[in-house]
């Protein structure tokens, strides 16, 4: 019978605990979004500031945007994992609901909103 | 099993390599945001590349609701602005020293439209109470009120009180909540920051390290979020008065929530929305109400005066734009047209 | 011979329930406060592993295929999708890796059929949802596969030995 671990099981938890850190610090050190899209079924339906508080709901899917972060309040779907993924605010970002087909994700810095509105 | 004793050296190394670098971008200098609501508006506090800035941006906000709770709010009881509107005395050197300027911009500009009193002026038109139009002996009587409502300030120990009529501080609150916070910022040496209160936007700074901060103008026209230009500033900053805040409408006239103090009367006039780009807060916010209340080719003449620029937008569409905005302010909507102040 | 595929079709069975009642207990279980919500240790794919050392590749998707079902009438289409796509791609992984020699032990087999599951189960996230939000879950995902991998790798391991005496036949496919 096979060993329970061998050196190359080893090997292998390193590189993919090396390449997910990275990954997350990747994610983590990237700077707050100002706008976030929610699409449904891979189309757009709206876009978020991040600046404003805002309650929209798509598909049964109820997204909350409050102090610059956006998470899911309530879902319609089973699993709920949506409305466990907390918070979101930084870009590249994103939650899903698979079962609603709606994704929330946070724009990265290339769009031309302004960094803040006068009047 | 001998192999993997060998091994274990490496990938301990490879760990701790692992450690070092999670704990090296874990304390990074990161943009951090927070938000609040006071001065009747949300305000937002950023602050770019720095350690601890959430903290930063708390005592920024921590900051502006001491201000609005003890002194400029006209709605909290325990507000000094509150307690003088109700015949009471304050005493307070911060308060003395903030009227004192006031006084001094109002002097300066020499406009006798703008009041610090407008608070009865809007209690009686109602204008965030569906609307009002006061017949002419209630007008009187408010204006004779206006008239008397001196404020005296005991220099040796700041005791204020006032006369008839309502203080409202309102018109300058934002913007003095954007100097506050921003002083506030400044002592924990933050060198990149924007605050925003309300429509007022204060700005030390890169947002990026390198350009300027973006700030939409606010197409009067349009619905809370629509800008018709962006003007990229740095270490200023800008407040907008305009007819779409608070107002109502009879018979196809727009009254708003700006009062000209020689008639009692909100502002009636071919201005939509003035922006000014001025040195402090309580200066632009000061200047863009003035301008407002005095029209184009007054306030024009005191925003010279101050040194400040402007953004003038007509109810025509027509836009006028400071000499020194010229090359900062960007066009996003073409059915406006732009020509700058010579 | 007919005592012999009697024992098969029954071990098959006997498998299949484990894997549905094990899916169906962890879904009662709530997510450890260190994992990322929603995702599970994937108990359900100890029996599946086991069959897969000891059964047919058919006879072990047959498993997948009878536990996604479940997971359809109590979780809905999504789920079952995703149980399906991410059950068959560790299947085929477990398949692989248990039959032939490749160095790597139980945990290792347990970190990379985990990691397939999730790869399977992205897959069919990304074709719902459409998003590149996906790829923000991937890191997260990452690292949960190596936990659960582990787990399931180790008792497997642990447990082998007596589900072999209880069940010996003729080993398929060595």
């Amino acid at each position: 019978m096979k060993k329970l671990i061998t050196k190359k099981d080893f090997v292998l938890v390193i590189i993919v605990l090396v390449v997910s850190l990275a990954g997350l610090i990747l994610v983590n050190s990237a700077d707050k979004g100002k706008t976030a899209t929610i699409k449904v079924d891979g189309e757009v339906v709206e876009t978020l500031s991040l600046n404003e508080d805002t309650l929209v709901e798509f598909n049964g899917v109820v997204v909350t945007c409050e102090n610059g972060e956006i998470y899911v309040k309530e879902s319609t779907c089973t699993d709920k994992v949506c409305m466990r993924s907390g918070e979101i605010s930084k870009s590249g970002e994103g939650i899903i609901c698979a079962p609603n087909r709606v994704s929330i994700e946070i724009d990265g810095k290339n769009t031309d909103l302004p960094d803040a509105m006068t009047g | 099993m001998e192999k993997l004793k060998k091994a274990l050296p490496v990938l301990a190394l490879l760990l701790v390599v692992v450690v070092f670098t999670v704990s090296l971008f874990g304390g990074e200098v990161k943009t951090s945001t927070a938000s609040g609501f006071a001065m009747g508006s949300p305000v937002n506090v950023t602050v770019y590349d720095t350690k601890n800035g959430e903290d930063y941006c708390n005592q920024a906000i921590e900051r502006i609701k001491y201000i609005d709770d003890n002194f400029l709010s006209h709605t909290f009881t325990s507000s000094a602005t509150y307690k003088l509107n109700n015949g009471g005395t304050v005493k307070s050197e911060w308060l003395a020293e903030y009227l004192n300027k006031c006084f001094d911009l109002i002097h300066q500009s020499e406009s006798n439209r703008f009041t610090l009193f407008s608070g009865e002026f809007k209690d009686l038109w109602k204008i965030e109470d569906g609307g009002y139009i006061p017949t002419s002996d209630e007008l009187a009587k408010v204006l004779e009120n206006h008239e008397n409502s001196l404020i005296a300030i005991d220099e040796d120990n700041n005791e204020i009180s006032i006369g008839t009529g309502k203080l409202d501080l309102g018109a300058l609150g934002k913007g003095t909540a954007c100097d506050e916070a921003l002083e506030t910022l400044k002592k924990q040496n933050v060198k990149n920051a924007l605050v925003t209160v309300g429509g007022t936007v204060g700005m030390i700074g890169s947002p990026d390290g390198k350009s300027d901060f973006s700030i939409g103008v606010r197409n009067p026209f349009g619905n809370q979020n629509d800008y018709f230009a962006v003007l990229s500033i740095t270490d200023c900053f800008v407040s907008t008065s305009g007819d779409y805040e608070k107002y109502f409408e009879r018979d196809g006239v727009r009254y708003s929530h700006i009062f000209d103090a020689t008639t009692g009367k909100p502002v009636q006039n071919d201005i939509s929305s003035v922006t000014v780009v001025a040195e402090n807060g309580m200066l632009s916010d000061f200047l863009s109400t003035v301008i407002y209340a005095e029209g184009i080719e007054k306030g024009v003449k005191i925003a010279e005066d101050f040194d400040a620029s402007v953004v003038i937008v007509n109810k025509d569409k027509s836009v006028l734009i400071s000499e020194e905005l010229k090359n900062k302010f960007t066009l996003k909507d073409d059915s406006f047209s732009v020509s700058v102040i010579e | 011979m007919r005592n012999e595929k009697i024992k098969r079709i029954t071990f098959t069975a006997l498998m299949t329930a484990f894997a549905v009642v094990l899916s169906f207990v962890e879904s009662l279980l709530p997510t450890a406060y260190f994992m990322p919500p929603g995702s599970k240790i994937g108990l359900s794919n100890i029996p599946v592993m086991f069959s897969a050392s000891k059964l047919s590749a058919h006879e072990t998707m047959l498993i997948v295929v009878a536990k996604s079902v479940f997971v359809f009438i109590t979780r809905g289409a999504t789920a079952f999708f995703m149980s399906l796509a991410g059950g068959f791609l560790s299947a085929v992984c477990m398949l692989i890796m248990l039959r032939k020699t490749t160095g790597f032990g139980f945990v290792g087999i347990g970190v990379l059929s985990a990691i397939c599951h999730n790869i399977g189960q992205l897959a069919v996230s990304f074709f719902l949802v459409q998003s590149s939000a996906i790829i923000g879950y991937a890191p997260i995902m990452l690292i949960t596969a190596v936990i659960t991998g582990f787990l399931t790798g180790t008792v497997l391991r642990l447990t082998m030995p007596y589900f072999s005496r209880l069940f010996s036949f003729k080993e398929m496919g060595k």
